[in-house]
């Protein structure tokens, strides 16, 4: 039963595959992922920031945030907004450095588990630097977990204890990384996959990992993404 | 490396980031279009809040600021010496190298006093330090650099006891002036023809002790 | 017989940012905070502000060693680039040995203010800090 739906689900991805564009531009075949992770050196970061500025620049983001809006629900929520701006914006270039970096964009696309694997193991590796994997495949293969243990924005950040008088709100609910959450979802529909995306562990909380979970709500037919760019 | 370290951040040597099994990796770098991205969000926020590009530079100023605060100490810690800069031209220079060097990954251009004002100091930059900050609109780009860095400045400075008022200027490079190969521009760009001034003046109280520890 | 417990605050601007009370043989809280001995201390610890106000544009470095003796008490005194003072009450402990105890507090010091909900000249209440300022003045002062 599972195995005929998600091949349906595949058929109909591939069906979709000439018209939508973007989409089959952000899949790679599994043999160039293959090439990738064996030699991620190819994916130095050639431009650099320091990661220190890097890491000050987006706490000092986050507290205003908290300054600004009280409650630390309302700041997860702008965070994801503001990620969604930037998520929007990333995708060309993360394309366009892909090709740059000799990757042929293969026209074999797979399925949502390998935008996973692209997202995860190259995404994070291109901006960030950093690591990480993809897994916790639903059965319908419509949901995943991206799995990072290094987090750059939060190199410095120890979460206020509860009842911390000196930020004011309870803290504990803040999910300080969220502007993940909102690149994922923005850059995903830039290639027409409309997914929710939540941030369930983090390391801040204790957590032995960062996971943010990954659910496909809706293959967008192709144009639905640009309507937003002008937004 | 120990398997047991606790993952806390005063645990874990300073920069470095928490990863499995209690042990922390060191990495230096992000891309460069991912702080550009997250910093003009920052931008972009600010902006939204302010009623005028004054109070935008304000408080891009002030957020500046409290990095700065938190970058003097970092530097002069990582420095190891476990000294502090207590004359005038000490902290200049720890302002121009080192803090330069964490920002930007190199040291200013030069570090010049100003020839008609005795408070007033110049720390020059013939790469665009703006380039670290791109992808902001335009209009916004050069502003924001300038107020970012200006309270960054401002924040080291004052943290250390110099306060002082720090602008940023753009000044046009004369011929032959920065004969020095740029070490981080884009092949096939034309050469730069401004460079990067940012106009420090100190308060009066500091010129004065300043002054006093001369004798 | 009990060691002397020692008195560690660290002083902003303008107010005490931090203060712990610490029994070097146990590193708990000394349980007589509040009494007239205690009073007496801060009030050593406060009239040594001033000396170290005087003090500290005359050396660069970070450490300053002891400014302030009242009978047979000392006052060790550390200053941090951002000239945040770090004091330390005792009864005579070595040189060294304080200075260690300061740049182990400095260390954790610098950590906990790169943490962006941390902001300058604020009191500090991290849990995680006042444990390992004890560790260390017990591993250092005992």
């Amino acid at each position: 039963m599972a195995t005929s739906k998600c091949s349906q689900a595949g058929q109909q991805l591939w069906a979709k595959m000439p018209k939508v564009g973007g989409y089959t531009r952000l899949c790679f075949a599994w043999s160039v992922i293959g090439f990738l992770v064996h030699t991620n050196s190819s994916y130095r970061i050639t431009h650099q920031a320091n990661a220190e500025l890097f890491a000050l620049t987006y706490g000092s983001l986050v507290t205003e945030l908290v300054r600004d809006h009280e409650d630390p629900i309302e700041v997860n929520k702008q965070l994801d907004k503001i990620g969604k701006s930037i998520g929007v914006r990333c995708v060309d270039e993360f394309l366009a450095k892909a090709d740059v970096a000799g990757l042929g964009l293969a026209s074999q696309c797979q399925s949502l588990r390998d935008t996973a694997e692209v997202v995860a193991r190259m995404g994070f590796r291109m901006f960030l630097g950093v690591g990480a994997e993809c897994g916790a495949f639903s059965q319908d293969q419509k949901s995943f977990s991206i799995y990072f243990h290094d987090n750059p924005l939060s190199t410095f950040v120890e979460l206020p204890p509860a009842g911390d008088d000196q930020m004011g709100d309870d803290l504990r609910k803040l999910k300080y990384s969220n502007i993940y959450c909102g690149i994922i979802r923005g850059a995903l529909e830039q290639v027409n996959l409309k997914v929710d995306v939540t941030l369930v562990q983090c390391t801040l909380k204790g957590d032995e990992v960062n996971e943010i979970r990954v659910e496909l709500k809706e293959v967008l037919a192709d144009g639905a993404g640009d309507d937003y760019k002008e937004e | 490396m120990s398997r047991n370290a606790s993952n806390n951040i005063l645990d874990r040597p300073l920069g470095f980031r928490a990863t499995p099994a209690g042990r922390s990796s060191d990495v230096s770098s992000v891309s460069l279009s991912a702080f550009a991205y997250v910093y003009s969000e920052l931008v972009q926020y600010h902006q939204g809040r302010a009623a005028s590009i004054s109070e935008l530079e304000r408080r891009l100023e002030s957020a500046g600021y409290g990095v700065g605060l938190k970058v003097l100490e970092c530097v002069a810690y990582r420095g190891k010496e476990m000294k502090r800069e207590t004359r005038l031209m000490s902290i200049l220079h720890f302002v121009s190298s080192s803090v330069w060097k964490s920002l930007f990954g190199k040291s200013a251009d030069s570090l010049e006093r100003s020839i008609d004002n005795q408070d007033e100091f110049m720390i020059v930059d013939y790469e665009p330090i703006t380039s670290t900050f791109v992808s902001v609109p335009q209009d916004l780009g050069q502003l924001s650099a300038d107020a970012y860095v200006s309270g960054i400045i401002a924040g080291v400075l004052d943290g250390a006891g110099f306060s002082a008022r720090v602008t940023a200027h753009n000044v046009q490079v004369e011929e032959g002036e920065n004969s020095r190969p740029p070490t981080n521009a884009t092949p096939g760009m034309p050469r730069r023809t401004e460079k990067a001034v940012f106009l420090v003046k100190f308060s009066p109280e500091v010129l004065e002790r300043d002054a006093t520890l001369e004798r | 017989m009990a060691a002397v417990p020692v008195l560690f605050v660290i002083v902003g601007k303008n107010e005490p940012l931090y203060e712990a009370e610490i029994d070097t043989s146990t590193g708990i809280h000394s349980s007589s905070s509040g009494d007239l001995s205690t009073r007496q201390n801060y009030f050593v610890l406060h009239s040594a502000l001033d000396l170290v106000e005087k003090s500290a544009w005359t050396t660069n470095s970070m450490y300053l060693r002891v400014v302030d003796k009242v009978n047979h008490q000392q006052v060790s005194t550390f200053l941090t680039a951002a000239n945040v003072k770090f004091m330390l009450l005792h009864s005579g402990k070595g040189e060294e040995v304080v200075k260690n105890f300061f740049n182990e507090v400095y260390q954790y010091y610098v950590k906990l203010s790169m943490n962006p909900f941390y902001k300058f000249d604020t009191p500090i209440s991290s849990k995680a800090f006042d444990t390992r300022v004890r560790a260390a003045a017990r591993a250092y002062l005992s």
